[in-house]
């Protein structure tokens, strides 16, 4: 049986809990943590460093928790959905009946860019309800804007305070809270190379000249490389002519932005739950599970037509 | 005898290549196939290997389209040196190719050769008239794949000409050649041992019907693929691979891995989730040599 404020529910119980002081997370985070021991159900606290350590603290030790880096679980959105899936998965299997994690998702003040990471927020509420888990995604609203707070809130079905639990009037239907987004703008300024209606092939010699230029790493050339491949694929196969490609070499970094003049693909997730056997959308699960920094762009003037997508591939410094 | 290094890559007409080499190319004029054929063969004279030219015409004719390109082969055709035939002279275009009765011949070829103080035997032969049928292309791929394991330790190199003006769809025969015309620059499945494959270049999507095809006519002898030069491969090329490595494991004739995988190969494979212990060389006992 599930425990705490999810007790009677199936499925993902994703809550957030707003704090503007150490006390006030400590408020909501012991408590979590402390009930998910007593009931024996598997518990993950994928916090920043600093948080960490103060929960720790007020633990008086790890205790059974397993701690997790927040920089280790939250490299890419979609690598993040993959891998905590792959864990619930397993613990399932063992015959947990819940899953505690408490995680600070990335956001702006505490490391990551919010348009890709506010997909993330949204795609989870259907990503991780085929498991029994309670996610507790604290923000601390010293750091975060208002408009990362009203996201934070569509996003979230649950709030948790240091007095209860309740429900979440502001929450949005997740596939609505993404397709609303405003479009993010493509990079700035005129690319170092422009492709039209390239193969595959020819998109990885224009990525490769590029990341040379870039003086990328051998690591991160084979991902540009293997994201160039996939995402003029993907364009190719499951868009529309003319495909284009464009390359910004930058220092230590490139971008590359690939568009077709299709619609884009239908499900507002794409790229960030695995597509399984379905046709397509395995070309752009791909990119996402190796670019950080990975955006869609509806790129039509109002008919529905066009659609780009831009990666960064970065040194990691 | 001890294997020579092969050449493998994008064929440079009338340079210089080794007893043992192996190249396609597709030829857009009679006259580049002649010429074509002259080159390669004018290079296995020099290098003391008898000469062998197989196209489909008289060998009247086919000896004075060579002299056209090359006057000397004139007195190569004349000392025995080079010999001429007509296709129908070498290969039975009634049924489809059959490998072992094919390869008994050239073996016995190039022993005489080896006999008569020759360093084997340099062939250019037109396989138009021998794949012009898709029906003997499944055949004839497979013959290119058991030829060129023998090619690995024995004395015989041709060339496969083919003409691009009649020919479509023969993709996968062309990469069964280490050395290759430029417009199939991009891959090759070829033997690099008596019992090994050789996967070399970029495989992607695009590439899929050819890959298929030729990782399908890997000889069922052969113990081990070394994927070395396999610089890139995409997704679909990836689970192509895996499929034909599992498919092999389970039939009892696993192909051991062998040879540096690259970091993208691996990188591709965990992506995809595949199963890892399909890229380990030690998983059986491959060919070492």
């Amino acid at each position: 049986m599930r425990t705490g404020a999810a007790a009677a529910t199936t499925g993902c119980f994703h809550e957030t809990a707003l704090y503007d002081s150490d006390d006030g997370l400590l408020a909501v985070a012991v408590p979590f943590v402390e009930g998910g021991l007593a009931a024996g159900e598997p518990t993950i606290v994928t916090l920043t460093d600093g948080n960490a350590a103060l929960v720790r603290d007020a633990l008086g030790g790890d205790r059974g928790v397993t701690f997790v880096p927040a920089a280790d679980q939250y490299t890419r959105p979609a690598t993040a959905i993959r891998t905590y899936r792959e864990l619930f998965a397993s613990l399932v299997a063992e015959g947990a009946h819940q899953i505690r994690v408490v995680g600070d998702v990335p956001h702006p003040g505490a490391g990551g860019r919010w348009e890709e990471w506010v997909r993330y927020e949204a795609a989870v509420n259907v990503a991780f309800d085929a498991f029994p888990v309670w996610g507790l995604c604290p923000y601390d609203t010293r750091l975060v804007g208002d408009d990362v707070l009203a996201d934070v809130l569509a996003t979230h079905p649950h709030i948790a305070t240091g007095d209860g639990h309740r429900a979440n009037a502001a929450y949005a239907d997740p596939v609505e809270v993404v397709r609303r987004r405003p479009p993010a703008p493509l990079p700035d300024g005129e690319p170092t190379t422009s492709l039209h209606d390239p193969t595959p092939a020819d998109a990885r010699r224009a990525a490769m000249a590029a990341a040379v230029h870039a003086g990328l790493d051998d690591e991160r050339i084979d991902d540009l490389l293997l994201v160039a491949s996939e995402l003029v694929t993907n364009a190719i196969v499951h868009g529309a002519r003319p495909v284009t490609v464009d390359v910004w070499a930058r220092a230590d970094a490139v971008v590359l932005a690939v568009g077709d003049a299709g619609p884009g693909p239908g499900d507002p997730f794409a790229g960030l739950l695995d597509p399984g056997d379905a046709i397509g959308g395995r070309g752009l699960w791909m990119a996402h599970q190796v670019c950080a920094e990975i955006t869609h762009h509806p790129t039509g003037n109002g008919d529905g037509s066009g659609f780009t997508v831009s990666a960064l591939i970065a040194n990691r410094t | 005898m001890r294997a020579p290094e092969r050449a493998t890559g994008v064929l440079r007409p009338g340079g210089g290549y080794g007893p043992c080499d192996h190249a396609a190319w597709g030829y857009a004029s009679d006259d580049e196939r002649a010429a074509t054929a002259a080159a390669w063969l004018a290079d296995g004279l020099r290098r003391g290997q008898r000469a062998m030219y197989i196209a489909e015409a008289g060998v009247d004719e086919l000896a004075a389209e060579l002299a056209r390109h090359a006057p000397e082969l004139e007195d190569a055709i004349a000392a025995g040196a080079l010999v001429v035939a007509s296709t129908t002279d070498v290969y039975d275009l009634g049924t489809p190719i059959d490998a072992a009765t094919q390869l008994a011949g050239y073996d016995d070829a190039v022993e005489r050769a080896i006999a008569d103080g020759f360093d084997g035997i340099r062939v250019a032969a037109d396989i138009t008239p021998l794949v012009a049928d898709p029906g003997r292309r499944d055949a004839h791929l497979r013959w290119e794949q058991i030829a060129d394991r023998y090619m690995t330790t024995r004395p015989l190199a041709p060339i496969c000409l083919y003409d691009t003006r009649r020919l479509v769809g023969i993709d996968a025969i062309v990469c069964a050649h280490p050395l290759r015309d430029a417009d199939h620059a991009a891959f090759a499945v070829y033997g690099s041992g008596r019992h090994r494959t050789s996967i070399a270049g970029e495989v992607d999507r695009f590439a899929a019907d050819p890959f298929t095809a030729a990782l399908d006519a890997i000889p069922r002898t052969d113990t081990s693929v070394d994927i070395t030069a396999l610089s890139f491969l995409d997704a679909h090329a990836a689970w192509l691979l895996a499929s034909e490595l599992e498919r092999r494991r389970e039939g009892g004739a696993a192909l051991a891995v062998t040879g540096t995988v690259r970091a993208l190969v691996r990188r591709m494979w965990d992506l995809c989730g595949l199963d890892a212990t399909l890229l380990e060389s030690d998983a059986v006992g491959g060919d070492r040599r």
